[in-house]
């Protein structure tokens, strides 16, 4: 608890039209009992301004420092006091001088402090005093961790990333489902090119790779083996292997999941001629014989002289996605008329779909390119021909595609298929249409080579088989088409499942050569991941925050709120339904916090107390008339609080009658502040969060969705109290819409005027 | 003897990903940005494609990670200008240049609208001008402003000079690091118009590149987001895109740039989405969406405004009486050569490695192109668009595979 | 209209195609940037794209009725924007290479013409006759190098026109004409099966006679289309160069026609043989044309030859059939001119000799002539008019400077 509380105006940034002095004696006057040492630096940003904190703190006159100057985004590097001294950085410069909006519409001059204006800063610094005194510091969640990392899927990108994690010292298990290593590339003949010059494809070099394993003493491999269960957290899995016939169990410390993809179910490729002709064939097909060494038409056993790769599938697919989307529909349905309250059994649900055929149109291409060249090498005065809608080759393959296409017997053009028939003696008739050689062309070939569809193994089973209250598969994975991937474009390795991560083709369609570089990513989260537990510190996005919630248990009623809402599934149960926290799975984003109506979880330095504390600092007038009305505005502090910074410093002004409340998340919002602001009479609540649906911004995922759903009871929890449910609102803001934001703004304080003052004033 | 630090040249999006991974296992890492800033070239972004969210936000959470984290240091306006040494254990010399604005940042925006003199913004492509002293960004960081000496005029000269935040007198440093790997994360810059003779070569007024098409659409960009003509700030109408601007072409780069065709349909979507009836056309040899990109672009190519068009445009010309364009091109499906009409061009113009005409002072090979081919044995790994061209996410994943190998560096001996 | 079309691939083609020039022809990736570069191709179908197309696939049928290879004038702006390097310009060239070999029997003389290796056959046979004549001759007059009792030099003498030469050239000329004969009906039978009539609305169908006036003004007279075909100085020099030549070789077929005419007309008509009486004295009108068509030959010759030898080769590269064409006509000139100044000198050897090399290398330009490069001097022109003819070309050159009109 921050006891004694060093208070620090900085003048520089306060810009002369604040009477600083003011608010220092309103400090001591309302502070005396915790608030020692109250001070006013010219330059607080400045070696000489730190110099005089650091000197309190060594006189032990504090143990808390409150800096009331410019936002917390900025100068952050002079206000450092080690981890046992907790700042609060009170923005009353980009959220009170600059942004504040006199309603006379006036510009404030210089040295004169409008009684709005000082009012706005007294609430802020009161505020920023008593969240100090609400707040700890964190003693941190560290755990003792298993220095082991497992690896599930023996291929390419699984060997990879094993080999990258004993590179660092760590020991690896490596479970591989088949009786030998390399997975899909033991059945290629060849690779595209993983480097420069890009120009001819060449051997995969997967044996040398499996060698490579094989010899590493930290290695150990579990062939025939699949994951039964994971239990336990990061730092410390519970996971049962089934080796062969029996059952291992297995402490580990994170896990990288890279059990790659399967063929795609031929049943989609059936309007393209495949099963119906017999010498129809896959792309997977055609490298197996190229491997084995001689390529033959399945009818005849005859060297096909001219094979057609297709790459362009026209509308043969239509028909499937008409079926999907009955399908989606119907689902929905379903999904409106069952109760919200029954948790779902299962967290996954099958992805088979027609799309993972053209999300694997980069490797369709080349592999298309690839085998063309086959053609020749395997089939003396044979042609290729690939009919492409776009080729499909982005980046430095565009150099391999050169090189592969100048080759006499490659023919290529881009076009769509039209028709497929049974050309006599097992030739195949293929009719194309939009080509380059004409709108509608005919061609006769011995064999037409359809595209093998990559689908991660994730989308037809929840492989992880989790022991997680929330279920046994990676969560979300039907916004992905069933690969493990990542939401985030920024953070290609963020994972629902903390200590979790995917690498290769299961978390997209990639080539061998990605697929390396991105085992060595995923490789290196799970690393940072047990070094973080280790040290009881929360990874991305709050890396390094020592603070984690904490249940006081004994007031818990089960209502298992927090356990079915938490984004990252961090939360399990006990039989009773009591929360059984995993502080190594969590973000500490507070969604649990904000969806507790017991307020039993907290933050050493983030709780319920402490905002409703210092939302209670806000001064309501009694009459709104004189006054003005008062609206708090909960933002979320990573986009919607950077927004309003940056519209203030961009000169953008807003109603001086709003009060700020950064918040971790939207999600941690807890009702109970709403309520009590509005029994207090506080005119209006705005929440300022993130996008959300299906291009979520939250970086907690779910946070300002869940806070959206809650707001449905807070509009009963209103009217039961007579407040007009429009008093509180939900907008979402992005973090560049700093020129939109004072906009929304006022239109709330407008809307929230009409509507008059809130009927509880003055009770 | 050996050191555990990484150093990371460039301080874009693949260079903050790899120093920020490396630092959260516990290493000490340096970032050696050229420019007053970090952040690089996703900063003049608009938006990310496909689900065109704020380059900002992930920058925000990147700045967040830099502050909660000791093991960071970064120099800006800094230069790596010599590296001795081998594998492991390196002395990088860094030569960092005066930013003349002291530590700490106020409010200096009613100074900087004082100054007189006005340089040509090249954070905007040449679209506006800006002050002396100034930010490229509302969310620049770090969060202090920087100081154009040459470009101050003696009266901006005097005003700067009394204010006790700048010191003009700052003379450039020098400073030496001992580190164990070296990730290269130099990026990328515009592949150069003027070299686009038969594309206008940069001189028709209303033919602009890309990037100058983020700019027109950022919030804080020389318009406010608003997409109008350079010429005449008149709304177009029809607008086109021109793709392979550079790339694919063994005059010009002969790579594909990766993310050209995506950020046409992206830019495409901005235009639509603020004005209802333009008409957007994309002339395109393939258009590239690989992966689940393949959602984003049917989603944009359903509506019924924009319409792809395969053939290469092999002249953009201004009309001879006024300020629109000419774009010559041969639908090659239809077979049919036509010349049409726009208010707008928009050149796809490639993505060109940073180090192309500007080598670093390292001993490592890169191959014609300037992109960096090899250098793993001797410890040093390229991240991002400094190997090859990449998008956003792959650049972050390119960035943390080579965090890995070299942290194994470091480690392994 | 979308009629279904077989294809049916030729690899064989393919790499005929890259053996006589077309040898990047596989690097193309359809963008297009040709047929909206090239200055003189038609807004609708244009070339080369399509072609590029074709022959990645070796579609013969199309390719070898293609009339468009002709519309081409080979200026490489094609080849130098392509950014596959693919030069589509030297296909096109190829194309054309292709038609001069395979166009029209006997088949064995394209074979011949089609390579260096076979040059010896080609140049023996010529060798051969005039060698046979020679020593005939010699027998007869008693002397290898004859003079006149005046001591001039009358190659007449040696190669006599009524009984050697004349009739020689004579069948030869009939044989080319008759090959030619087939070429066109060849060329014209293809185009028929290929090229369907296109008309720009507002624009009547022309007739065949105006077809021929036209080409024969713009393309043959004026080269007015060809003038288009430029985007570089050595493009104008290669014009110039071009229509030097071709008036020097107008120049030389006046002189040759009066002599023959005169000669044997003098025959019937006695008062015409001392006009064409060679050889003639030097300030003889015909034999000032002569002397001037010779200066134009080589000044045209120099032109063009050095062109090729300084062509960016990133442009298009020069093949056999250029080098062929442009090598006998040096010999022709030079030989032509040596004969006259040795015969004037009065060294009889070195004389004889030349004159001698002179008939070997005119048989060599004459007798091949349709599965020459100079083949063109008949193909294009029938291709142009033909092209004229159908609409594929504007029947008045005017409508091509302002070709954005012309946009369907």
């Amino acid at each position: 608890m921050a006891d004694k509380i060093g208070v620090y105006f900085d003048e520089s940034s306060l810009g002369g039209v604040l009477d600083i002095q003011r608010l220092c004696d309103g400090v001591l006057k309302k502070w005396s009992d915790c608030c020692p040492v109250v001070k006013v630096h010219p330059r607080m940003a400045s070696a000489e301004g730190r110099a005089m904190i650091q000197a309190d703190i060594d006189a032990g006159l504090i143990n808390a420092v409150c800096i009331c100057g410019t936002s917390p985004r900025v100068d952050w590097d002079f206000y450092k006091f080690g981890h046992d001294i907790l700042v609060e950085r009170v923005n009353l410069r980009e959220l009170c001088v600059l942004c504040y909006n006199d309603p006379s519409g006036e510009k404030v001059a210089p040295g004169t402090t409008p009684e709005l204006l000082f009012k706005m800063a007294n609430d802020y610094v009161n505020m920023g005093v008593i969240k100090l005194q609400k707040a700890a510091v964190p003693d941190g969640g560290a755990i003792d961790v298993v220095n082991h990392v497992m690896v599930i899927g023996g291929g390419w990108a699984g060997m990879c990333a094993a080999l990258d994690v004993a590179a660092v010292g760590y020991k690896v298990t490596l479970v591989e489902k088949k009786d030998v290593l390399g997975g899909a590339a033991v059945g290629m003949y060849k690779t595209i090119p993983f480097a420069y010059p890009y120009d001819a494809a060449h051997a995969t070099g997967v044996e040398k790779k499996i060698a490579a394993v094989q010899v590493s003493d930290k290695i150990e491999v579990l062939l025939e083996s699949e994951i039964q269960s994971i239990a336990g957290a990061p730092g410390n899995y519970e996971v049962t292997v089934k080796v062969g016939k029996e059952d291992r169990v297995m402490a580990i410390g994170s896990v990288v999941i890279a059990t790659g993809w399967v063929p795609q179910d031929t049943a989609f490729l059936k309007p393209l001629g495949y099963g119906k002709l017999k010498n129809v064939v896959t792309s997977r097909e055609f490298e197996a014989m190229a491997k084995a060494g001689s390529i033959t038409r399945p009818s005849d056993g005859a060297k096909p002289a001219k094979v057609l790769f297709l790459l362009g599938f026209g509308d043969k697919l239509e028909p499937f996605e008409v079926k999907e989307q009955e399908a989606r529909a119907a689902a929905l349905a379903a999904a409106e008329n069952k109760e919200v309250d029954d948790a779902p059994k299962t967290n996954f649900t099958k992805q088979d779909t027609y799309k993972h055929l053209s999300f694997s149109s980069e490797l369709t291409s080349l592999t298309a390119l690839k085998q063309a060249n086959y053609v020749r090498e395997f089939i003396p005065g044979g042609v290729a021909m690939v009919v492409y809608e776009h080729m499909m080759v982005p980046g430095m393959n565009e150099l391999y595609y050169k090189s592969a296409q100048n080759d006499p017997s490659v023919m290529m053009t881009k076009g769509v298929i039209k028709d497929v028939r049974d050309g006599g003696d097992g030739d195949i008739v293929v009719v194309l249409e939009d080509t380059l050689l004409g709108a509608k062309v005919e061609i006769e070939v011995d064999m037409l080579v359809l595209p093998t569809a990559m689908v991660p193994t994730t989308a037809l089973d929840p492989i992880l088989k989790l022991k997680y209250r929330q279920g046994p598969a990676m969560p979300d994975l039907e916004l992905f088409s069933g690969y493990a991937d990542s939401n985030y474009i920024c953070f290609p390795y963020e994972t629902r499942r903390t200590g979790i991560y995917a690498a290769g083709t299961v978390r997209q369609p990639m080539t061998m050569a990605t697929a390396e570089v991105d085992a060595s990513g995923a490789a290196l989260k799970a690393v940072q991941c047990l070094e973080s537990a280790n040290r009881g510190m929360a990874v991305h996005p709050r890396s390094g925050d020592l603070s984690f919630p904490k249940f006081n248990l004994v007031r818990c009623t089960q209502c298992k709120r927090c356990t079915e809402e938490c984004p990252f599934g961090a939360l399990d149960e006990d039989e009773k339904g009591n929360p059984m926290p995993n502080t190594s799975r969590c973000r500490r984003c507070g969604t649990c916090m904000g969806a507790c109506p017991e307020r039993v979880i907290y933050f050493d330095n983030y709780n319920v107390d402490q905002i409703g504390s210092m939302i209670k600092q806000v001064e309501v007038p009694d009459d709104m008339a004189v006054g003005g009305p008062r609206m708090l505005i909960l933002a979320c502090e990573n986009d919607a609080y950077p927004a309003l910074d940056m519209a203030a410093l961009r000169g953008k002004k807003w109603s001086p009658y709003v009060r700020i409340v950064p918040v971790r998340c939207l999600g941690s919002v807890n009702t109970i502040w709403i309520a009590d602001a509005m029994s207090k009479g506080t005119d209006g609540c705005l929440l300022l969060g993130c996008k959300y649906g299906e291009d979520y911004q939250c970086h907690f995922v779910k946070g300002s969705e869940l806070c959206n759903r809650r707001m449905a009871n807070i509009g009963e929890t209103l009217g039961k109290l007579g407040i007009e449910t429009e008093r509180v609102q939900q907008l979402q803001v992005a973090i560049d819409e700093y020129d939109k934001v004072p906009g929304m703004i006022d239109e709330f304080v407008d809307a929230i005027t009409k509507l008059g003052p809130n009927p509880f004033k003055g009770y | 003897m050996a050191s555990n630090s990484i150093l990371v040249i460039g301080g874009g999006f693949a260079g903050l990903t790899a120093a920020l991974e490396a630092a959260e296992i516990g290493h000490e890492v340096f970032i050696i940005e050229k420019t007053p800033f970090l952040g690089g070239r996703v900063m003049q972004l608009n938006k990310y494609f496909p689900k065109l969210c704020p380059p900002s936000c992930g920058l925000e959470i990147q700045y967040q990670r830099i502050k909660n984290n000791p093991n960071v240091k970064f120099f800006t306006l800094a230069e790596v200008t010599k590296v001795e040494g081998s594998v492991g254990n390196y002395e990088v010399t860094v030569r960092i240049k005066p930013r003349y604005a002291g530590p700490s940042s106020p409010d200096l925006s009613d100074l900087c609208n004082e100054l007189t003199s006005e340089v040509v913004n090249d954070y905007e492509f040449g679209l506006s001008t800006r002050k002396p002293v100034y930010m490229d960004a509302p969310f620049a960081f770090p969060q202090r402003y920087v100081v154009d000496k040459a470009a101050l005029s003696d009266s901006d000269k005097n005003k700067v000079q009394k204010c006790d935040h700048f010191d003009l007198n700052e003379e450039e440093k020098t400073i030496t690091l001992s580190v164990g790997s070296i990730v290269i994360a130099t990026g990328w810059k515009p592949y150069d118009v003027t070299n686009l003779t038969n594309l206008g070569a940069g001189a028709v007024k209303n033919c602009i590149s890309n990037m100058q098409m983020e700019r027109l659409a950022s919030p804080y960009g020389p318009t406010n987001g608003e997409i109008v003509r350079p010429s005449d700030g008149r709304i177009p109408k029809k607008i086109a895109f021109v793709q392979c601007a550079g790339s694919r072409d063994e005059n010009h780069l002969h790579y594909c740039s990766y993310i050209c065709c995506m950020a046409s349909l992206k830019q495409a979507q901005y235009v639509r989405e603020q004005y209802p009836d333009a008409e957007v056309t994309i002339y395109y040899i393939d258009l590239r969406t690989p992966g689940r990109y393949d959602n984003f672009a049917k989603k944009i190519l359903a509506d019924e405004k924009i319409n792809a068009v395969k053939g290469k445009v092999a002249a953009v010309e201004q009309d001879k009486a006024g300020d629109d364009v000419w774009v010559t091109v041969e639908d090659a499906v239809t077979c049919a050569k036509s010349v049409e009409r726009f208010d707008l061009v928009v050149l796809a113009t490639g993505m060109q490695p940073s180090l192309a005409g500007a080598p670093l002072p390292i001993d490592v090979p890169v191959d014609a192109e300037g992109f960096i081919v090899g250098g793993e044995e001797k410890g040093i790994f390229a991240a991002g668009c400094a190997k090859q061209p990449l998008d956003v996410m792959k650049s972050a994943q390119s960035a943390t595979g080579a965090a890995m190998k070299a942290i194994q560096t470091v480690r392994g001996r | 209209m979308s009629k279904t079309i077989k294809i049916e691939p030729n690899l064989q083609f393919v790499k005929e195609l890259q053996e006589v020039g077309g040898a990047d022809l596989k690097k193309c990736y359809q963008c297009a940037t040709c047929s909206v570069a090239c200055p003189m191709s038609p807004a609708d179908n244009p070339y080369p794209r399509k072609e590029m197309v074709w022959a990645q696939w070796g579609l013969k049928d199309k390719l070898v009725n293609d009339i468009d290879i002709w519309l081409c004038h080979n200026c490489g702006t094609c080849s130098e924007l392509c950014p596959r390097g693919a030069k589509p310009g030297d296909l096109l060239a190829a194309l054309r290479n292709m038609t001069y070999r395979k166009l029209v029997k006997p088949a064995i003389i394209g074979e011949w013409m089609s390579s260096p290796k076979h040059l010896p056959i080609l140049a023996g046979i010529p060798m051969a006759i005039f060698a046979f004549i020679w020593m005939i001759r010699a027998a007869l007059v008693g002397s290898f190098f004859p003079l006149t009792e005046d001591g001039k030099i009358v190659y007449g003498n040696l190669f006599p026109g009524d009984f050697t030469i004349d009739p020689l050239f004579g069948l030869v000329a009939i044989f080319v004409a008759i090959c030619f004969g087939l070429g066109i009906k060849n060329m014209i039978d293809g185009f028929k099966a290929n090229v369907n009539q296109t008309f720009v609305l507002g624009y009547k169908k022309p007739t065949l006679k105006d077809a021929i006036i036209a080409t024969i003004k713009y393309d043959v007279l004026q080269h007015s289309r060809f003038k288009n075909c430029v985007d570089s100085p050595a493009d104008e020099e290669r014009v110039k160069g071009h229509q030097i030549l071709f008036y020097g070789f107008v120049a030389c077929a006046i002189v040759t026609s009066i002599v023959a005419v005169a000669h044997w007309g003098g025959k019937v008509v006695p008062l015409l043989a001392p006009v064409g009486h060679t050889p003639m004295p030097l300030w003889h009108p015909v034999k000032i044309l002569a002397n001037v068509g010779a200066v134009l030959l080589v000044t045209g010759l120099t032109l063009l030859t050095r062109r090729r030898l300084n062509s960016d080769t990133k442009k298009s590269v020069s093949n056999y059939y250029d080098w062929y064409l442009l090598g006998v006509i040096w010999v022709v000139t030079l030989t032509g001119i040596g004969s006259e100044v040795f015969r004037l000198a009065g060294v009889a050897p070195l004389a004889f000799f030349t004159y001698y090399l002179h008939l070997v290398s005119i048989f060599m330009l004459i007798a091949y002539l349709p599965w020459s490069k100079l083949g063109h001097l008949v193909y294009r022109t029938t291709a142009l008019i033909y092209a004229r003819y159908v609409g594929r070309l504007p029947i008045d050159e005017k409508l091509i400077e302002d070709d954005k009109i012309f946009v369907i």
